[in-house]
């Protein structure tokens, strides 16, 4: 049998109905691993290899006994350090909530356990999914399996980089303004960022209200879509949870491609913030292999980049700093660096910049909605370039540099990034977007490129050694 | 890191904190200008003279006819 943490969950899965792979097997081969590899990687804010054990165990009866409750029962996962667990410390990655433990589990803690999953423990993330990488926070930032002296990316930096390193096969991140899809496209593996409201918030700590959306991080395509099907659905405890039908998106997956119409959003990366050139030869490649799938690819123009940069920063800082101002105005220093770089501005926004930002943003929407009226989903670069050495990541960057993920977030669109290639040995990445509510659409047209390439099954070497971070 | 910042961008900033309830260290203050400086350019990106009937994103919907349970 392959090396258990090689295993997909779409693999694994029906080895463990078939009674043919143990949940406890496969969760000792995983803490096995992250024993071995969590001092180079900084994954974990929260190990709980007792509980796993435990959770793995019953897993165990329960499928013997004829209850195997579906493809994640027995299944490891880890969580985001900003999703709920009850009796399990979540500190948002924060010396503010260091020792803060819920009494209620998040909606999606509650719908993945039901599931049957095994939970390993809570993962890094940057502090409140906002301020990282920082140096200057209890836990330090995670390591990128590919390189361990790069950036992981973030917010969701743990899940990222777990999910590559095969310390577990799917992870759950968030995404205000890229935050599953930039550790994704970093670490090489699949992000989904839903449509806001698909996934229900309830039990997360919050940065943004009006963009925040909880999504998985996998290694494939149809792992994505297996834990997202688990988590998908309303909630009426979340004001911002929508009633509407979920879909079965595995069994949308290999739809294939042939007669879609796929707008090409090249001028994100090459005009609005110009790429690396292995960007734009990588999505040049992309672009032709689903052409060669059979889809009608052509290239679109959207506002500005820094439009949508503008529009999604302003809300966003106003609401971060409205969640944080108890705290960050009577204790600024006990803060990291980067929060209150990124935080504190909102301080100084006025009442009016915030809604002048929320009427722009129903334009943006307008507008990217009529492009879509024409096409099935948007392709467009999800990073510039591969990962940037973590040491030189400055706070301001994330102001001076127009991320190409925070249209989707803006217009509300579902978006997955997947690896597309490689420079310098380190992963490149590609967003697939699509129609609110459309991820069945997103997740097939990824599938159908994921399965036309070799990029998602490359590793990273961290098992050959290397250095250890400082 | 940074260039001395405006004086009296410093100011108006320091008395918007403090309007916000923020006390902020000298430090501190001197990161708020820096990152003011990405703001304002910001700022100055998002559409302020538009129609009156252009209404946030986050207008309260009622709902439509059929969607009540």
């Amino acid at each position: 049998m392959t090396d258990l943490h090689e295993l997909s969950i779409a693999e694994a899965a029906p080895l463990i109905e078939a009674r043919r792979l143990s949940p406890v097997e496969l969760t000792e081969a995983l803490l096995r691993r992250i024993e071995a590899l969590e001092g180079r990687l900084h994954c974990f804010i929260t190990r709980t290899p007792e509980l796993a054990l435990e959770r793995a165990r019953v897993a165990e009866v329960e499928i013997a006994r004829g209850g195997w409750r579906g493809p994640l029962h027995g299944i490891p996962i880890g969580l985001k350090d900003i999703y709920d667990t009850a009796g399990i410390r979540t500190t948002g990655h924060s010396r503010h909530a260091e020792h803060r433990i819920p009494k209620a589990d998040a909606a999606v803690t509650d719908r993945l356990a039901k599931a049957g999953t095994v939970l390993l423990g809570k993962l890094a993330t940057h502090e409140f999914a906002t301020g990282g990488p920082s140096f200057d926070l209890p836990w330090p930032p995670a390591r990128n399996p590919w390189d361990t002296e790069r950036f992981t990316g973030g917010s969701s930096s743990g899940s990222g980089a777990g999910v590559a390193a095969g310390l577990f096969a799917g992870a759950m991140g968030s995404d205000t303004g890229g935050s599953i899809r930039l550790p994704a496209a970093y670490c090489g593996v699949a992000g989904i960022k839903p449509t806001f409201g698909r996934v229900s918030r309830r039990g997360v700590i919050p940065l943004a209200w009006s963009f925040d959306s909880c999504g998985p991080l996998a290694r494939t395509v149809e792992d994505s879509a297996i834990l997202l099907q688990a988590i998908a659905g309303h909630d009426p405890a979340d004001p911002a949870s929508a009633d509407v039908a979920v879909p079965d998106f595995r069994a949308g997956l290999r739809g294939g491609v042939a007669g879609l119409r796929i707008g090409w959003v090249r001028h994100f990366y090459e005009q609005d913030r110009p790429a690396r050139p292995e960007v734009i030869a990588a999505m040049e490649e992309a672009a032709g292999v689903l052409r060669g799938l059979g889809a009608h690819v052509e290239e679109v123009r959207l506002p500005n980049l820094k439009a949508f940069q503008a529009c999604y920063r302003i809300i966003a800082m106003t609401e971060s700093f409205a969640v944080h101002e108890p705290a960050m105005t009577r204790h600024p220093a006990e803060f990291g660096e980067v929060t209150r770089y990124r935080v504190l501005p909102g301080a100084v926004l006025s009442a009016a910049d915030y809604v002048q930002a929320q009427r722009y943003q129903r334009q943006l929407l307008a507008d990217v909605l009529e492009v879509l009226r024409d096409h099935d989903a948007f392709i467009t670069a999800t990073t510039p370039g591969p990962a940037p050495k973590i040491e030189s990541m400055r706070p301001e960057a994330n102001f001076a540099d127009p991320p190409l993920t925070a249209p989707f977030n803006v217009a509300n669109c579902p978006a997955l990034s997947l690896c597309n290639g490689f420079a310098e040995g380190l992963p490149l990445a590609m967003q697939v977007a699509g129609r609110p509510f459309d991820e069945a659409l997103v997740l097939r047209v990824a599938y159908a490129y994921e399965q036309a390439t070799p990029w998602h099954t490359r590793r990273p070497g961290i098992d050959a050694g290397g250095a250890d971070p400082p | 890191m940074s260039e001395p910042h405006d004086p009296t961008l410093r100011a108006e900033l320091e008395q918007l904190a403090r309007l916000g309830d923020a006390t902020l260290s000298a430090q501190q203050l001197d990161q708020l200008c820096e990152a003011y400086v990405y703001l304002e350019a910001m700022l100055g990106r998002i559409p302020r003279d538009r129609p009156w009937q252009d209404e946030p994103m986050n207008t309260f919907r009622f709902p439509k006819r059929g969607d009540e349970r």
